[in-house]
């Protein structure tokens, strides 16, 4: 059939026969953060005023000027959520990405064994990708030469290393995706979440986006745009909406779990956040 | 009624040449543009062969700001969309901001400027805690991948829809197809879309030496990239940039726009097997295509060329064979296929977007562009590869495929413009 045959478009409509807007609904829930390392912590804390800022050691601060930031630390047990062998080969940034997108797909009961594999998305935004990674092999092609550069760097620093290993460690293979948006990342991936399942081209999106900007190098070029807090009390530095302090970097990120409310009604999941 | 989307302009910057009409009549000359790597000394690297660029971005058109704000990557994308606006006949700011977009892919960024900066941060890789007084002043900016749409945005006057696409070696599919979809979804009634990466430079040229992905075939760097051929031993990094103007039918009729082709389906599917490595059955990829052909309500009997990923590694070259005789039947083995990248290299996200600007040039023109310097077949890649010279035949479907690390496998599919009415 040639294009000028087309009769009616294979796509499948924004809305129902019936003139509904197509429903998705959020199921499930990953979180690491500075004030919890998974959802339900990171909401306790955060509903109880529980801050996750404090000092910057120095060999992080760097020249930056950077004093306070949100680390996640040690609440974040990376050895033990993280299989060894995808750890060697994936920046901090992703390490935070796999344990989110584990959270969210177990909180969220998602039995990829009765699903088509094909109508699940990854979709994931980042801005600096895997920074303390690639500042390391930076450093080793710079200081010893090209043999230093291990065979990781090609796929841990650049900015679709996320979604990819989730796609593999979940075996979810349908259309993924990788936005670039600065600040604004996670709420691009989640209109674009919403758009892909509105036309039909997924029925469940595991969405979101992990930063891990605490590295000397990232500091120092975020640093560049002058804005930064540069308080050193943790407790003080940072004032949304009362005084124009400036941003506090931080590190972590979510997952979540979108589907059409369908899809969701047709496996049988309960939860609806 | 459904929305047509149609596209208007085309602009390219690609090794070899740096305007459409050069890099097309380079492609189908089948003239690799591959050499020694000249923009630093590549003595110490495994691989030191590139398809590089000869551009200087103040004869391209750009500002001495330009060049000293942004990377190279940025610099390409604003002269390939300077060609493209104007292609198109379309002038910045002209139209409803609100309706126009930006959709713009890159796999690496800045990476150049990345990388120069860190030296000079770190003096040379000696200090791993930095010193940023040394750093460019407006660092971020001139890093984040966003700041490349973001400029182009500015310049072509689009307050709509506007992103930046990074799924590694399928960006520059993925950018088009994202902005296909806003057109024909309604979100948007121009989009300026493609993409663009200049990742030449040690660190990218040390990671792929490092996975032996680019080939060690030094010695005569014009036959560097031989995709298909029994004896290639990976690709040749490259670097580029490909803007188009699509927009929606009406739009483009109204104001009298020339229209190279139409855009009628785009898919993309993931692996879920490994980063690097594919699975040789290529199943997913072939999900893809029956996905793309589906959406296009096209048969594979009426593909009149198939634009190759066609990397020249010997892992990708096999697994596409199969991919293409799973997704396309029988028709696989009619539809010529080419791969050029044995041209203008594997400029990683850019390279899908300057092989989407070649399908709507083939269409154009009527010619399948060869695939240079296959020489040898590999007999398990035992399709119509067309070898070495370009074939003049009507095609009326040209289907371009793309696989990148991470397991993404992209397709879209471009139509000539017919004109009737759906």
């Amino acid at each position: 059939m040639s294009a000028g045959q087309r009769t009616a478009t294979a796509r499948r409509p924004a809305r129902e026969a019936d003139g509904r807007v197509v429903d998705a609904v959020i199921t499930g829930i990953g979180i690491v953060a500075p004030n919890g390392a998974t959802a339900p912590e990171q909401w306790a804390a955060t509903v109880e005023r529980r801050s996750g800022l404090c000092r910057l050691p120095d060999e992080l601060a760097g020249g930056s000027g950077v004093r306070v930031a949100g680390v996640v630390g040690a609440g974040f047990d990376a050895d033990r959520r993280i299989p060894q062998r995808l750890r060697v080969q994936t920046d901090k940034w992703t390490w935070m990405a796999l344990a989110a997108a584990e959270e969210a797909v177990a909180d969220a009961g998602l039995e990829r064994a009765d699903l088509d594999p094909y109508r699940i998305s990854v979709l994931t935004a980042a801005s600096g990708g895997g920074n303390e990674f690639g500042q390391r092999e930076l450093q080793g092609l710079w200081r010893e030469g090209p043999r230093k550069v291990g065979v990781y760097q090609s796929i841990a620093w650049f900015y679709a290393a996320c979604t990819g290993q989730i796609s593999i460690r979940h075996g979810f293979k349908g259309r993924c995706g990788v936005v670039v948006a600065d600040q604004a990342g996670g709420l691009v991936a989640a209109y674009d979440a919403l758009g892909l399942l509105r036309r039909g081209g997924a029925d469940h999106v595991l969405l979101g986006g992990t930063e891990a900007p605490l590295t000397p190098y990232s500091l120092v070029c975020h640093a560049s745009r002058g804005d930064a807090a540069t308080g050193e009390d943790p407790r003080t530095v940072y004032r949304p909406f009362g005084g124009g302090t400036g941003p506090v970097f931080g590190e972590g990120g979510a997952l979540m779990l979108l589907e059409t409310a369908d899809a969701a009604e047709r496996r049988g999941t309960a939860r609806r956040y | 009624m459904t929305r047509r989307c149609v596209v208007t302009g085309i602009g390219v910057v690609a090794p070899g040449g740096t305007g459409r009409e050069e890099f097309w009549s380079r492609v189908v000359a089948g003239e690799p543009a591959t050499r020694r790597i000249s923009s630093f000394d590549p003595t110490p690297f495994r691989s030191r062969v590139a398809a590089e660029i000869d551009f200087d971005p103040v004869t391209a058109g750009l500002s001495h700001r330009d060049a000293r704000r942004f990377d190279r990557f940025t610099l390409l994308a604003l002269a390939a969309w300077a060609e493209a606006l104007a292609d198109s006949g379309w002038e910045p700011g002209a139209g409803d901001p609100d309706r126009t977009g930006v959709s713009l892919g890159t796999a690496v960024g800045a990476t150049i400027r990345l990388e120069q900066e860190y030296v000079a941060v770190s003096d040379g890789g000696r200090e791993w805690t930095v010193d940023g007084r040394y750093a460019l002043p407006f660092l971020y900016d001139a890093l984040v991948p966003s700041s490349c749409a973001a400029e182009i945005a500015a310049r072509t006057g689009a307050a709509g829809p506007v992103g930046t696409v990074s799924t590694g070696c399928t960006s520059g599919i993925d950018s088009i197809g994202a902005a296909y979809e806003l057109v024909v979804d309604g979100a948007a009634d121009l989009m300026v879309t493609g993409a663009s990466d200049a990742p030449i430079s040690p660190i990218t040229v040390a990671c792929f030496d490092a996975i032996r992905a680019t080939t060690p075939l030094n010695d005569e760097p014009a036959r560097a990239s031989r995709p298909f051929d029994a004896t290639r031993q990976g690709f040749v990094l490259g670097e580029g940039a490909a803007v188009l103007v699509l927009e929606e039918l009406s739009h483009a009729r109204a104001r009298g726009a020339r229209v190279y082709c139409e855009i009628t389906g785009y898919a993309a599917r993931a692996n879920a097997f490994h980063m690097t490595g594919l699975r040789p059955d290529g199943t997913e990829m072939a999900e893809a295509i029956r996905e793309v052909l589906r959406v296009a309500r096209v048969d594979a009997i009426d593909l009149g060329y198939v634009n190759a990923h066609g990397s020249g590694t010997r892992q990708n070259d096999r697994h596409e064979t199969a991919a293409f005789k799973k997704a396309l039947g029988s028709a696989a083995f009619d539809v010529p296929i080419s791969s050029i990248k044995a041209v203008v290299g594997h400029s990683l996200g850019a390279i899908g977007s300057l092989e989407t600007a070649a399908c709507a040039l083939a269409i154009r023109d009527g010619v399948v562009p060869p695939t240079a310097n296959l020489q040898a077949p590999d007999p398990e890649c035992d399709l119509d590869y067309t070898p070495l010279t370009a074939r003049e035949t009507r095609i009326d479907h040209a289907l371009s495929v793309g696989s990148g690390f991470g397991g993404f496998q992209s397709a879209i599919l471009l139509s000539r413009f017919t004109g009737v009415p759906v």
